[in-house]
C-alpha cells in the first residue's frame, strides 16, 4: 500500500474512525486502525466488533494495498505531524508503514490486514433518510435516560420507531426515569423501523453529527443499523429483545401540577447536589398553592430553596433523586417546565412549556427521614 | 462504679499548639475569622484566662485578648486525632459512646477482669493519650453516665475524678442545679425563682412537685439530684458496612464448597441488612490464604439491594476472577449503605420474585427461628 494524502483532511478521519477502536480486547488487531487504499480512496475503518466506523477520503494511491496499525500511535502522530502532503507506505513483509512528511519519517510497526475484520456492507436501499440536526436533537433530549447497567442489555439501548403515521420516536429509560422524543415525518415512511440502538453508538453519533440539515442516511438488517453521513459510516449491533411499551407507565390522573422557570429550578437543585453523599442522595420537594420548596440535609449541611411557581392540584410532598433531576431538567430546552405530579411512589412527568415533541418521566425516591 | 467519661482538655486548640510548637503557651483560638462574625469553638487555656470562651464571637474574643492568635478550624485534622483517641479506647472496652469529636463514655465493666479496675483503666487511658497523642484529657469516674460526666469536669485540665457509689450524695449537695444534664438557663432560673440553687436543695423536692413543673423531665431531674442514672451507654449505632466471615476449621480447596459458603454468608449479610432498613450498593469480598495473605476485592451493585441474590452473584462473580484456592477465611461485606429507596418503572421480574420469596421466608424465620428454612444447595454441607 502506498498513497499520498493532505495532513489536515486525513486527521480528522482518523480521529473519527479511531472512535469505535476496541478497549480492552484479548485481539490486538481489534486496537488497530485499518487502512486501505485503492483506486484513488482511502478506506480507514475500526470496530470492537460490536460497534465500527469506516471513513473514506480521495487520496492520490501509488499502489493498492491495507494495513493495520495501532491506533493509539497513529491517531497521536497525526495531531503532531506538519500541515503538508504525508507519504504513507506500508512493506507488506515486515508490516511496518513509513510515514514521509518533507525530508522526516516515522516507522511504526502493524498488523498484517487479512485478519481484520470486514466491515459489513449495508443493504442499497435506506430505511430512512432524516435531516442531520432534527435526529442529533432528537438523541439529545432522550439518551441522558440510557442505562449504563448490563444486567438488563434492553435498557442500555434507544428504542427508535417509525410508525405507519410517519411518526419517529426515540425512547429510552433506565427504569428510574424515562425520556420521550417524537417528529413527524415530512415524507411518509418507505418502512417501519423498530430497533434498539445501544446508547454508546448514539453518542458516538451525537459528536458526529452537525447541526446543519444535510441528510444522515439510515440502513436497517435484521440485527445492524447503519448511519451514513457523506464519507462516513457508522456501524453497530442491534440490542435484541422487545422494549417495553412506554405508554404503560404515562401517569393518567396527576394530583398537582406546577409551572416554573428551567433556569431557576436547575440552580436550586445544583446549588443543593453540593451536599449528596452516597447515603442520602434524595431531596424532597413541597408542592404547594404559593410555590414550591426543595429542602435537603445531609451530614455535610442543610439547605431550603423557596422557588415562585404556577400551581394547580392538592399539595404534594415528593422525593427525587438529585443527580436524576437535574439530568432531566438539563435536557429540557425551553425556559419554563411544567411538572406533573401523580403521587409519592408514582411518575412524574416533566413537560417543556411550547413544546409537544418531548418529555421526559422521573420516578420519585423515599429519602430515609 | 464502672463508667469513665473523658473528656480531651481544649481540643482543637491542644492539637493545634502540638502540631505547630511556637503556639504553645500562647493563647490561641480556632474558628471563623471575626471579619465573617466567626465564633470560637475552642480557646487554649492561655486564652480562657482573659474570658475567651467556646461559642463566644471571634470579634468579642479579640477585644478580651488582643494578642489572640486565630486558626481556621481543620475539621478533617481533629476527626483523625479523634479517631486516634477512640482507638485507645477501644483496645479496652467496645461499649463506647461517642458524644462529640473530643468526648465519650466508656462502660468498663466487663472490661475489669482483664484490665483492672475502672481506675486502673482511667489511669492508663489518660496516661496512654498523653504519651501517644501528647494530648491532655479529663477523666471521670463514676457508677453512671451523669455522675462520670461530673466528675471528668470538676477538675480540668488533666483532671482524674473518682466518685464512688458512696460519696455522690456529698459529691453532689453543693453543686449549683445548672449542672445537671439537661438543665439549662430557662429550667435554672426557674428553680432560682423558687429558692432551689443547689443539687441538695434539689433533693429536699418531692417527685411531685417537679413532675407538676416539668412534667416528664421532673421524674429525671428527681433522680438525677439523687445521683441516680440508667442510661446505658449506647455505642454508635451508625453502621457503614454490614459483614460476615467464617475462619474454616481447615483450609478450603473446593471452589464449590466456598460458593456455598458465600451463599450462606450473602443470606445472613442480606438479612441484617433487611433488619436495619438499609440497602447496599457495593459487596466486598474478603479472602484470607493459609498464609495469612488478605486480598478484598469490591465490586459496585446497579442498584442498592437488600436481597441475598444479587449479594451472593456480585461475591461468587469476585470470587471466580480473584480467588485462587485453598483459602484460610472468606467473607462478605457490603458497603455503601442507604436508607433511601428509589421507585421503578418496569420492575426486573426476577428481583420481583426474589423480593417476595424473601419477604415470605424472613416472616418464617421470625415466627419460627432463623433455622427453619433454608437453600437446598446449603442442606448438604450440614449433613457432612
Amino acid at each position: 500500500m502506498h498513497f499520498i494524502a493532505p495532513r489536515e483532511k486525513l486527521n480528522t478521519l482518523v480521529q473519527i474512525s479511531q472512535k469505535a477502536v476496541a478497549q480492552r480486547s484479548p485481539m490486538p488487531l481489534l486496537s488497530c486502525l485499518h487502512f486501505e487504499s485503492k483506486d484513488n480512496m482511502l478506506f480507514l475503518s475500526s470496530t470492537d466488533l460490536e460497534f465500527g466506523i469506516r471513513c473514506t477520503m480521495p487520496v492520490t494511491t501509488i499502489i493498492s494495498g491495507a494495513t493495520a496499525i495501532p491506533a493509539k500511535y497513529v491517531s497521536s502522530l497525526f495531531t503532531r505531524l506538519p500541515d503538508i502532503d504525508i507519504n504513507i507506505k506500508c512493506d507488506i513483509s515486515s508490516n511496518t508503514t513509513t510515514f514521509i512528511y518533507g525530508d522526516s519519517e516515522v516507522v511504526l510497526n502493524g498488523y498484517p490486514s487479512d485478519e481484520f475484520p470486514i466491515f459489513p456492507s449495508f443493504p442499497d436501499k435506506p430505511s430512512l433518510i432524516i435531516k442531520q440536526d432534527l435526529f442529533r436533537n432528537m438523541i439529545k433530549h432522550v439518551i441522558f435516560a440510557v442505562s449504563t447497567e448490563e444486567h438488563r442489555p434492553i435498557f442500555t439501548g434507544v428504542n427508535i420507531r417509525v410508525n405507519q403515521n410517519g411518526l419517529l420516536s426515540m425512547v429510552a429509560t433506565d427504569t428510574r426515569r424515562l425520556a420521550l422524543c417524537e417528529e413527524h415525518l415530512e415524507t411518509p415512511p418507505d418502512e417501519l423501523i423498530n430497533i434498539t440502538v445501544p446508547g454508546k453508538t448514539l453518542n458516538e453519533l451525537f459528536k458526529i453529527l452537525e447541526p446543519i440539515d444535510d441528510s444522515l442516511y439510515i440502513y436497517v438488517t435484521e440485527n445492524k443499523v447503519f448511519f451514513v453521513i457523506d464519507n462516513i459510516c457508522l456501524m453497530s449491533r442491534l440490542i435484541a429483545g422487545q422494549f417495553p411499551d412506554y405508554r404503560i407507565v404515562v401517569p393518567e390522573n396527576y394530583i398537582c401540577e406546577v409551572r416554573t422557570s428551567v433556569s431557576k429550578l436547575l440552580d436550586a437543585a445544583e446549588r443543593a447536589s453540593l451536599l449528596v453523599n452516597t447515603k442520602r442522595n434524595v431531596f424532597n420537594i413541597n408542592f404547594k398553592p404559593n410555590g414550591m420548596m426543595i429542602y435537603f440535609f445531609t451530614e455535610t449541611g442543610r439547605i431550603r430553596e423557596e422557588l415562585e411557581s404556577n400551581f394547580s392540584g392538592d399539595p404534594l410532598d415528593v422525593g427525587f433523586n438529585v443527580r436524576f433531576f437535574i439530568d432531566v431538567l438539563k435536557s429540557i430546552d425551553s425556559e419554563e417546565v411544567i411538572i406533573k405530579l401523580s403521587g409519592q411512589d408514582s411518575p412524574s412527568l416533566f413537560k417543556p412549556v411550547g413544546d409537544d415533541r418531548y418529555f421526559s418521566i422521573l420516578v420519585p425516591a423515599v429519602s430515609q427521614g | 462504679m464502672h463508667i469513665i467519661h473523658i473528656d480531651m482538655d481544649a481540643f482543637f486548640a491542644s492539637v493545634e499548639q502540638r502540631d505547630n510548637p511556637e503556639l504553645k503557651g500562647r493563647p490561641i483560638a480556632v474558628g471563623g475569622r471575626p471579619e465573617s462574625r466567626g465564633v470560637v469553638a475552642t480557646a487554649s487555656y492561655e486564652a480562657r484566662r482573659y474570658g475567651v470562651k467556646s461559642a463566644m464571637p471571634m470579634a468579642t474574643a479579640l477585644k478580651l485578648c488582643p494578642g489572640l492568635t486565630i486558626l481556621p478550624v481543620n475539621h478533617h485534622k481533629y476527626r483523625q486525632v479523634s479517631e486516634a483517641v477512640m482507638d485507645i479506647f477501644r483496645s479496652y472496652t467496645p461499649l463506647i459512646e461517642p458524644i462529640s469529636l473530643d468526648e465519650a463514655f466508656l462502660d468498663v465493666r466487663g472490661s475489669e477482669k482483664l484490665f483492672g479496675p475502672a481506675k486502673v483503666i482511667g489511669m492508663a487511658i489518660q496516661k496512654r493519650i498523653k504519651e501517644e497523642l501528647q494530648l491532655s484529657a479529663s477523666v471521670g469516674i463514676g457508677p453512671n453516665k451523669f455522675i462520670a460526666k461530673l466528675a471528668s469536669d470538676y477538675q480540668k485540665p488533666n483532671g482524674f475524678t473518682v466518685i464512688p457509689q458512696d460519696k455522690v450524695l456529698q459529691f453532689l449537695v453543693p453543686l449549683p442545679v445548672n449542672k445537671i444534664w439537661g438543665i439549662g438557663e430557662k429550667t435554672a432560673a426557674s428553680l432560682n425563682r423558687v429558692g432551689i440553687k443547689t443539687i441538695g436543695q434539689l433533693r429536699d423536692l418531692p417527685l411531685e412537685f417537679l413532675e407538676g413543673k416539668f412534667g416528664k423531665h421532673g421524674k429525671i431531674l428527681y433522680g438525677f439530684a439523687r445521683g441516680e442514672d440508667t442510661r446505658p451507654v449506647e455505642p454508635e449505632r451508625e453502621v457503614k458496612s454490614v459483614g460476615k466471615e467464617i475462619t474454616f476449621a481447615g483450609d478450603i480447596g473446593d471452589m464449590e464448597e466456598l460458593r456455598h459458603t458465600l451463599q450462606e454468608l450473602a443470606g445472613k449479610v442480606a438479612h441484617r441488612l433487611r433488619q436495619e432498613n438499609l440497602k447496599s450498593g457495593s459487596v466486598m469480598l474478603k479472602i484470607k490464604y493459609p498464609d495469612f495473605q488478605l486480598v478484598t476485592r469490591t465490586e459496585s451493585l446497579p442498584e442498592p439491594t437488600n436481597l441475598a441474590g444479587p449479594i451472593y452473584r456480585a461475591a461468587s462473580q469476585l470470587l471466580a476472577k480473584h480467588c485462587k484456592p485453598p483459602v484460610r477465611l472468606i467473607g462478605v461485606t457490603c458497603g455503601k449503605l442507604t436508607g433511601e429507596r428509589q421507585i421503578t418503572l418496569f420492575r426486573d421480574e426476577q428481583l420481583v420474585r426474589e423480593e417476595k420469596i424473601t419477604s415470605a421466608l424472613d416472616k418464617l424465620r421470625d415466627r419460627y427461628g432463623e433455622d427453619v428454612v433454608k437453600l437446598a444447595s446449603l442442606l448438604k454441607k450440614d449433613r457432612k
